[in-house]
């Protein structure tokens, strides 16, 4: 039953990457065209690498729905309306949205229109995309936590000032009107506000289809020794019921009067 | 704040029949190699690790390779050249016209086509990420690998996944592993125009996905005395292969204390078989023998067979303290 450690150390050091402590850090690189002297990268000290090394804080890779209604000066309800994509000066392709507003959930309530522009788009056969980044297509309803008046040739990326919670695709919303649902810009069906952030189901495609390979699930294993009992776990989500899109905006416009 | 409306009256989600919808998706294809250049960097250490974790997707198929021309400056546009790069916030409000706010890596991706071939991966990290220990013990902290790997997975087609445990997750941690569906989604993906060759692999985790979210696998209670019981709660294991059904595989779990090198087994788990691309979630309930020394000890489960990846074999599972 009892074994010397040294057995298991041949199968850890697959697993543990033993990288050189005396790192240089990650640069910070001037774009092409941009001139800014003397900039210094945030990590390109090795002792800073060091210390983070040594203390590592989990990071938060997505806004909750309270980050984002506290950060957004505008959240709107709203339909494509025009819509064209070219290639910038810096050799990019972005695309220019302007938005019809029917509704605003945080921000001047006398909006009516609202014009965006993001990194993608398709110009002619070429076809570029950025990661994180939402694209916005005519026909469906979106709800979209947004800052409005950003010059026309910024890239716009919800919420991507230095300091703030970071919007990208978190920050938008489709209403999915014909089953009365709201989905996530990635396609998950949004089952409601729960501690101030979104609880998320499943995967649904506005065409209401799930075109996409499924992994197939296995029983519970046979145990034995001192493993007495296996449980295959219950999925929760299946038992509940999604939010509909007045639900969702109420919970919005909720959190938008409590920042 | 409290609980708004969860659960309130809305549409029945079984209507949709996907409830338990595990997916990969990948848009676009490679039909030849594709090489990335690192084109500025103060160490050659944060390159050498985006080229490790390039390894992890070449070992499902070999598509995409990393060299180094050091440069002062970073082309951004579309120019037939796939760089990697660091960009400071400046700097990315400079090039791409946002800064980076909270994310990490941003993959700009240029295709013949929607979805088609794709001829141009800008990858972009931000400076500020520092963390580069390898993350083995829940919860997971954010680290560089992590990073890496998921941007890598974006140049090689692969969108986010968030049904199910992996690194193409758009939230949360995972740590720097393939997950069934980030293998067996490149795997399906190079089958486009490669006659990639599936290879057998089994793997254990300390998470899970439900209700939406990463679960972190628990230990309840975390004190037990010698000859009760605990439980171990959200972990998955899964067959990372994409048409190999594996045979009998069995797991050992064993307790190793914090202040020694010895270990004790607890028993072990198994299937007489494990369909290809299947995956199973779930608790497990131990009793510690009771013979076994007063102390504090970390919970380990590997996997007791063979298999062709064995970066995934052994989780971490947490700690349990014996009075």
């Amino acid at each position: 039953m009892t074994r010397f450690f040294f057995h298991l150390s041949s199968r850890f050091r697959i697993g543990v990457v033993l990288l050189p402590i005396a790192a240089g850090g990650a640069p910070a690189a001037l774009a092409e065209g941009t001139a800014m002297p003397g900039e210094q990268s945030p990590s390109g000290d090795p002792v800073a690498a060091a210390v983070a090394q040594a203390n590592p804080r989990p990071l938060q890779w997505r806004p909750t729905l309270t980050d984002l209604a506290r950060s957004a000066p505008l959240v709107f309800r709203g339909r494509v309306s025009e819509q064209a994509s070219e290639r910038d000066p810096r050799g990019l392709i972005i695309t220019r949205t302007r938005f019809e507003v029917d509704e605003v959930l945080i921000g001047a309530p006398e909006t009516r229109s609202v014009a965006l522009t993001t990194l993608g788009g398709r110009v002619g056969s070429e076809v570029m995309t950025a990661t994180h980044v939402p694209r916005f297509v005519p026909g469906p309803t979106y709800i979209v936590f947004t800052e409005p008046g950003r010059p026309m040739n910024a890239t716009y990326i919800p919420f991507a000032e230095p300091g703030r919670p970071m919007g990208d695709e978190n920050g938008v919303f489709i209403v999915d009107a014909a089953r009365n649902i709201v989905r996530t810009a990635t396609g998950r069906i949004v089952l409601g506000v729960e501690d101030g952030d979104l609880h998320l189901g499943a995967f649904l495609p506005a065409d209401g289809t799930d075109p996409r390979s499924r992994a197939g699930s296995e029983r519970a294993p046979t145990v034995s020794g001192g493993i007495i009992a296996a449980e295959t776990a219950t999925e929760p989500e299946q038992q509940l019921r999604a939010a509909t899109p007045e639900e969702f905006v109420r919970a919005i416009r909720a959190l938008g009067a409590a920042r | 704040m409290s609980r708004f409306w969860a659960g309130a009256l809305g549409v029945v989600l079984s209507l949709t029949g996907i409830a338990d919808a595990q997916a990969f998706v990948f848009c676009g294809f490679h039909d030849r190699p594709f090489l990335m250049r690192a084109v500025f960097w103060n160490s050659e250490f944060w390159v050498d690790m985006v080229a490790n974790e390039a390894g992890k997707w070449n070992a499902v198929h070999p598509v995409v390779s990393i060299d180094r021309e050091r440069r002062s400056t970073v082309p951004t546009g579309r120019d037939n050249l796939n760089v990697i790069a660091w960009l400071s916030d400046a700097s990315m409000q400079s090039a791409y016209g946002s800064g980076w706010g909270t994310s990490v890596g941003r993959t700009i991706i240029w295709r013949d086509g929607e979805c088609g071939r794709i001829v141009e991966a800008d990858m972009i990290f931000n400076p500020s990420i520092t963390l580069f220990t390898s993350q083995r013990q829940v919860p997971y902290s954010l680290g560089f690998q992590e990073i890496a790997l998921h941007e890598l997975g974006h140049a090689l087609t692969l969108d986010h996944e968030d049904t199910t445990p992996a690194v193409m997750t758009a939230a949360d941690t995972v740590s720097d592993v393939l997950y069934t569906q980030d293998k067996v989604g490149w795997f399906r993906s190079a089958q486009f125009r490669f006659s990639p060759q599936d290879k057998s692999d089994m793997g254990i985790f300390p998470l899970r996905v439900a209700g939406g979210a990463k679960r972190f696998a628990t230990i309840s209670p975390s004190t037990v005395a010698a000859g009760s019981t605990f439980t171990v709660r959200d972990i998955s294991v899964e067959n990372l292969s994409s048409g190999i059904t594996f045979s009998n595989p069995q797991f050992r779990a064993f307790l190793v204390p914090t202040s020694g090198a010895f270990i004790t087994t607890l028993g072990t788990f198994s299937w007489a078989s494990f369909c290809a691309f299947c995956s199973w979630g779930g608790d497990l309930t131990f009793r510690v023998p009771a013979g076994l020394t007063r102390g504090q000890y970390r919970l380990w489960i590997e996997f007791s067979g063979s298999d062709n990846d064995l970066s995934n074999n052994v989780a971490q599972i947490g700690l349990i303290t014996v009075p």
